[in-house]
């Protein structure tokens, strides 16, 4: 695969992650994940066989429309859209996370074999996911947040370990992890007074 | 049949059987509570991998189980750890029915109890993190029933837990490329930096703790004090797994002077935060965090005496946290509020709770008599050989929770009220009774009881 066809997933997982912390209307958050979860499937694909990296994206999807079924089925009202000055505090964030993703990747390289698209995808995912944990509360995107994160990590740890146990254990935590957001979510429907 | 069929594929069984009667609480958590017990037992009698003759029959009990190329075992040596772990669940399945008789608790409860039995047995030991994770997942439906409000500290603590897998999991893969390069130093120091990073999200460690207490405030006490006795129990023995395991751990000194500033630490502060707070939920918060310091204190000794502190700590420890959990379950069943002013003159009213949220808090404080003591104090004499900061560090935690406890007591007492009553119902009254006395039994005889528990070292032939 021509080394620049791994920058097509890079701009997936950019574009993703900054639509998941720039808006709250949860269908664009659900499309971000599975968009991420597509390009994660694209790196896992390179080092793992193609029928073993299809766990991640069969996985990732799974959690993503679980989410999407419970926020459904709960009837939660869409979080107020945030305001214009929390929008530009977020995207800082995500510029700076980026701009931090951009510079730490070539380090880090050196220890972990994967190709800087990856490390770099990687990176923005695993900091994008701790910057949206830290500005939430609401179980929805905390659920997203931590999905991210471990998408990102999953992407280079592919790359260190192949095992069918390993892979069947991360799908059986990113499918728990979604679980437990819509669990939450049904939660929060049930206590609603309305 | 092998050894970890029996100690984790059953009880994991067992779960799923339960969640199918979980319309029938009182049933499933005695089936739950049995079941446990029975997997004690078996733990304390029948030797993994040797021959057993029983009557006519005879049979070996292997102690392994290969699973997609990986294998979990569970050896002699492991046997001890079984029997706490499942005396644990079965005490607190028992206990349930007059504390938290919730429908989800046998089933999610024994499924932590297989996936923490599972982490320790699994081989590579990176995959425990998975099965921690599995552990952490079980326990959210107990942490947060329907109808109960879901918590920033709830939220924290499955973040923080979540985040340990990749620390811990990134930790193993860079231990494997390390040992095939001995030479490259810089990868033993990232995989030790992983690998306390994961470790001090697994355990709340200072600075990693502020879900703890919050989380307490959010959630009944009872099914947050089983959550908060087995997980760090099976931390901390996870801990000691990988340091009897990887031999680079266990010859730094630098690692074991990290743990003994972070264990201070966390004993100061848990100490001082607690003798400030109102929130007798969120005390117990603190007083997990004040336990674990003091557990990583004991490692930090690394002398055969530390880890055989480290391992005997396991009782009273275990024993002061059901007594709280216990009698703050009573009070929040009860509708009392938890906090200092809540429980103003309860001892006129809820004598027997009262004293078993005194004794259970100056146990854990290490107040003379109680259990808790005879380890603090040995904890003190070898420390003061290390390093008297630490020492001080460890002395004013502990004053700062003997502090609490006190500021309890006058809390308890203070009642205009003349008559004396007794609320409690019998079964709690005898509970209570039962706990104080054997918190007393602990600190009167600690040899008695402290020689049994020193046979989880078995499982870690290295360290010593």
């Amino acid at each position: 695969m021509a080394a620049w066809t791994n920058f097509i997933p890079l701009v997936l997982v950019i574009a993703g992650s900054l639509s998941l912390l720039w808006t709250n209307k949860w269908r664009y958050n659900i499309a971000a994940i599975a968009l991420q979860y597509l390009a994660v499937f694209w790196f896992v694909s390179q080092v793992w066989p193609i029928g073993l990296a299809a766990i991640k994206l069969v996985a990732g999807w799974m959690a993503g429309a679980v989410l999407a079924a419970s926020v459904t089925a709960s009837g939660s009202p869409e979080l107020d859209p945030p305001a214009i000055s929390a929008r530009i505090f977020r995207a800082a964030g995500g510029v700076f996370v980026l701009i931090l993703a951009f510079s730490v990747a070539p380090a880090t390289m050196d220890w972990i074999p994967v190709h800087s698209a990856a490390m770099i995808s990687s990176l923005v995912l695993i900091g994008m996911g701790l910057l949206q944990l830290s500005m939430t509360k609401d179980s929805l995107r905390v659920t997203l947040g931590l999905l991210m994160t471990l998408s990102g990590f999953e992407i280079i740890y592919a790359a260190a370990v192949t095992s069918v146990l390993l892979a069947g254990l991360l799908a059986l935590v990113t499918i728990g992890v979604s679980l437990t957001g819509a669990y939450w979510l049904s939660l929060t429907a049930a206590e609603d007074p309305v | 049949m092998s050894s970890p069929v029996i100690w984790i594929i059953i009880p994991a069984a067992m779960g799923l059987l339960l969640w199918f009667l979980r319309s029938r609480q009182p049933l499933s958590l005695i089936l739950a509570a049995i079941v446990c017990f029975i997997l004690s037992v078996l733990a304390a009698v029948v030797p993994i991998g040797e021959v057993v003759n029983l009557g006519g029959l005879s049979f070996t009990l292997p102690s392994t189980l290969p699973v997609l190329g990986r294998r979990f075992v569970l050896t002699a040596g492991d046997q001890m750890i079984l029997v706490l772990l499942y005396g644990l669940g079965a005490v607190w399945f028992a206990l349930a029915p007059m504390a938290w008789p919730h429908r989800l608790f046998p089933s999610f409860g024994l499924g932590m109890l297989a996936a923490l039995t599972a982490a320790l047995a699994v081989e590579p030991f990176l995959y425990a993190a998975l099965l921690v994770e599995t552990a952490v997942l079980f326990s959210i439906p107990i942490l947060s029933p329907p109808g109960r409000q879901v918590g920033q500290g709830l939220q924290r603590y499955m973040i923080f837990q979540t985040l340990a897998v990749p620390a811990i999991l990134f930790a193993g893969w860079l231990l494997g490329v390390a040992e095939a390069n001995p030479a490259d130093t810089a990868m033993f120091q990232r995989a030790g930096i992983l690998l306390g990073l994961g470790f001090a999200f697994w355990l709340g460690v200072f600075p990693f703790y502020n879900w703890l207490p919050m989380m307490m405030a959010e959630t009944h006490p009872f099914p947050a004090g089983y959550v908060l006795s087995l997980l760090p129990t099976a931390i901390l023995l996870l801990g000691l797994d990988f340091i009897n395991s990887i031999g680079f751990l266990g010859d730094s000194a630098t690692l074991f002077y990290i743990v003994r500033i972070i264990g201070v630490l966390m004993v100061v502060t848990a100490g001082l935060w607690a003798a400030f707070q109102v929130n007798l939920a969120r005390v117990f918060g603190y007083a997990v965090i004040f336990e674990t310091g003091f557990a990583l204190l004991a490692i930090s000794l690394n002398t055969l005496s530390g880890w055989m502190l480290f391992a005997a700590a396991f009782l009273p420890r275990l024993m002061g946290l059901l007594v709280f959990a216990f009698a703050l379950a009573v009070l929040e069943n009860q509708g009392i509020p938890l906090t200092l002013e809540g429980i103003r003159g309860l001892a006129h009213r809820y004598p027997l709770t009262a004293f078993g949220l005194l004794a259970a808090v100056l146990s854990i404080g290490g107040f003379p008599l109680l259990a808790g003591l005879p380890v603090r104090l040995e904890i003190f004499e070898q420390l003061a050989t290390i390093s008297r900061t630490s020492l001080i560090g460890a002395g004013l935690g502990t004053a700062g929770f003997l502090f609490s406890g006190m500021h309890l007591l006058s809390e308890l007492i203070h009642s205009d009220e003349q008559e004396w009553r007794m609320l409690e119902n019998w079964p709690a009254r005898v509970i209570l009774i039962s706990g104080c006395l054997l918190l007393l039994a602990f600190g009167l005889f600690p040899k008695t009881f402290f020689q049994s528990i020193l046979f989880i070292l078995q499982a870690f032939p290295q360290l010593f």
